[in-house]
């Protein structure tokens, strides 16, 4: 059992426009320890920020492209909405370290008002699939046990056409979803690390067993699943980890249902290093070689990340053939090393994403993907 | 404020609450000590009275020339006991400010001192003002972590006129491994982007390799690197290349093999090949340096050979 984030938030403050709120009245600690505010609390310290919750309205736009979205990668094209903000976890790698102003952990509690954002916005592509994450600020279900603004955004987003939402994590905390109406258009996803990575890296996270555990419920409740092995993370023994993972993974979970997976390494931005070293001085994760690349960010090495790639790809062939598979901000030469081909743009490969989920689960629906409409004039470029 | 002698014994310079700068920071200047040995020392300190004893606000070079000349007696002019922190605070910044509008460094000590007097962010502000400093508890923060700074680490950073940002890259070293960079200093060639590597490099070694820097300083190959016979530049150039194969022994193996690749292609001197050494863009440069018409059939012929399309073939391979 993961040490439950809500131990270390010290105080829960709600905006007071939302005094009547589905997300407000999910609240489940006692009213006592509650305080209703107008002013949302600022917390610049990243650690002290995730002590204090603040259940926010809605502010400003929060629907928009992936920001790892980048002209040298073949990226996946996924939209994010940011229903969150930090995280109560404490992953040593973790961007936000270095990224966040304000580190208060938030909440967005107007569902409502996100699903007009997001109806808005997608309306000039109703043919597009759209898929949506939430996690891109932090943990999806991470504070599922404290305050959830996730079933009503589920249930919500089940009623847009073409839309999938899906909910990230590296929790184990999914009893909230197992009930909901969600006519599989929302994919769980789980980032997946060896033990020894969780153990190491990815403090108060649930462990291996548990977020397995954890997809095997929301599996059996019907929802689509995706894993991301993003970041993998060298170790000595980083081979036998991840053939272990896989092995763990598979004896328990259908392929049937797992939509895509991602595959990712370790990067930040080179500042980053030394924020990770000094918040996280037992942190291991940066003991490989490691190379500034001409897009800003340190990587493992080519030749090792080629390797955990190529490895981790044989084994996901092996255990679970038919899910669609990507890399994460890698440049199109990785693709093709470890894929053997790979897709001539990122709008291709949002096009064959698409057409992977239109064929392999009809029953969502999905209008069928065009290529010419992905990627227009793609004939053409050839 | 009072004027007059004070007995040396009385004065308080080096335990003085008003001491901003270390020792290493205080270079002596020759003419002053000319001066006094000949007539003595005409200006008065600045000192500050405690009951019998008197803590030196300004004159630190004065009193140590009296100490080695055995000067018995100063001319001070004395602050009164109740005089206030922020004034005597305001006093120094007068006294020093050119040196201290120009130095990130000395601007983190005097911060430090207004801390240590126990003077608050409102009271400083006009000081900061006239420092440049932003009025920021972030900032002032950064000021007061690089104060924290090893003493030689501080001269040195002085007296190179390291910027904020560099002295607070420094700040986040354990400070074990900058004492002892410091202490190779009349060694190595030192700029704030070498230190910044090497430092870097020794920490990533320490954890990769999960030993400590005794172990490393008892290695051969770094004693012959720290006792060569040659200057200091290529000391510092030869302890850089040392680190960085350490730190990247599978990158220099793939560029070892790619340098040997290029080798065995056999291109004329005038072709040079070359790549991202870092690996991460795939892709080989090819330029031809030609200054004789009779050059180019050659360099064709080599280009066309099927060594060169090897060569290129197992070099991109690695890219």
């Amino acid at each position: 059992m993961s040490k439950r984030p809500h131990q270390q938030i010290k105080t829960i403050t709600i905006s007071n426009a939302l005094q009547e709120n589905t997300v407000t009245d999910s609240i489940n600690i006692p009213d006592n320890a509650l305080q209703y505010t107008d002013t949302a609390p600022k917390v610049k310290d990243y650690q002290t920020g995730k002590k204090h919750l603040h259940i926010t309205e809605k502010r400003g736009e929060l629907f928009h492209d992936c920001s790892s979205k980048h002209d040298d990668y073949i990226c996946c094209n996924v939209k994010v909405l940011a229903t969150v903000s930090n995280c109560p976890y404490e992953c040593s790698y973790c961007f936000l370290q270095n990224y966040l102003t304000d580190s208060t952990l938030a909440v967005v509690g107007e569902v409502d008002a996100m699903i007009t954002e997001v109806s808005e916005k997608i309306s000039s592509e109703p043919w597009r699939i759209q898929r949506i994450g939430t996690w891109e600020l932090g943990d999806s279900l991470a504070l599922e046990d404290i305050a959830s603004n996730t079933a009503p955004l589920v249930e919500k987003i089940a009623a847009l056409p073409n839309v999938l939402l899906e909910l990230r994590t590296k929790s184990d905390q999914v009893e909230s979803l197992l009930k909901v109406n969600h006519q599989q258009k929302t994919v769980v996803s789980w980032t997946m690390n060896p033990q020894a990575v969780v153990t190491q890296e990815e403090y108060r996270t649930a462990s291996v067993t548990a977020r397995i555990a954890a997809m095997k419920k929301v599996a059996d409740a019907g929802y689509l699943l995706a894993i991301h092995f993003d970041p993998m993370i060298y170790y000595p023994e980083w081979e036998q980890g991840y053939s272990e993972l896989l092995e763990q993974i598979f004896a328990v979970i259908p392929q049937e249902q797992i939509t895509w997976f991602s595959i990712g390494s370790l990067r930040f931005n080179p500042e980053m290093k030394k924020v990770m070293e000094n918040n996280y001085p037992g942190s291991r994760a940066t003991e490989a070689e490691m190379v500034l690349g001409n897009d800003g960010k340190v990587r493992y090495i080519k030749p090792l990340r080629v390797e955990m790639y190529r490895h981790l790809y044989q084994l996901l062939k092996h255990y679970a053939p038919d899910p669609y598979i990507y890399l994460c901000m890698e440049r199109w030469d990785m693709w093709t090393k470890i894929f053997g081909s790979r897709p001539d743009s990122t709008a291709h490969n949002d096009f064959l994403m698409s057409e992977s989920l239109y064929q392999r689960f009809p029953q969502l629906d999905f209008t069928k993907p065009e290529r010419e409409q992905y990627e227009p004039g793609y004939e053409l470029n050839r | 404020m009072v004027a007059g002698s004070i007995p040396q014994n009385q004065l308080v310079s080096n335990e003085s609450r008003y001491q901003i700068y270390p020792s290493t920071m205080l270079n002596q200047s020759s003419s002053l000590g000319l001066s006094v040995k000949q007539i003595g020392i005409l200006t008065p300190l600045i000192v500050h009275q405690f009951g019998d004893t008197f803590h030196v606000v300004d004159g630190f070079k004065r009193i140590d020339l009296a100490k080695a000349l055995n000067i018995e007696e100063l001319p001070c002019t004395v602050l009164p006991e109740e005089s206030k922190p922020l004034t005597i605070a305001t006093l120094l910044l007068q006294k020093d400010e050119m040196a201290l509008r120009n130095s990130a460094v000395r601007k983190s000590l005097f911060l430090a001192l207004c801390q240590k007097l126990g003077i608050d962010n409102d009271e400083q502000a006009p000081l900061l003002a006239i420092l440049n400093i932003e009025n920021h508890s972030r900032v002032i923060r950064q000021y007061l972590n690089v104060a924290e700074l090893p003493h030689e680490v501080l001269s040195f950073c002085d007296e190179k006129g390291f910027s904020l940002k560099q002295c607070m890259h420094l700040s986040k070293h354990p400070r074990l491994l900058l004492n002892r960079l410091f202490q190779w200093r009349e060694q190595l060639h030192f700029t704030a982007a070498i230190i910044e590597e090497i430092l870097g490099h020794f920490k990533d070694v320490m954890r990769a390799e999960n030993i400590d820097l005794k172990h490393i300083e008892e290695e051969e190959s770094f004693i012959a690197i720290m006792q060569s016979k040659s200057n200091n530049q290529q000391r510092t150039q030869a302890l850089r290349n040392w680190l960085r194969l350490r730190r990247y022994p599978r990158l220099s193996a793939i560029q070892k093999n790619m340098q040997c690749t290029v080798s065995d292609m056999g291109l004329p001197k005038a072709v040079k090949l070359d790549w991202d050494k870092s690996l991460e863009n795939r892709a080989l440069t090819i330029t031809a340096n030609i200054t004789e018409p009779d050059q180019w059939p050659d360099i064709c012929v080599s280009l066309a050979d099927s060594a060169t399309q090897n060569g290129i073939n197992l070099l991109l391979e690695q890219l």
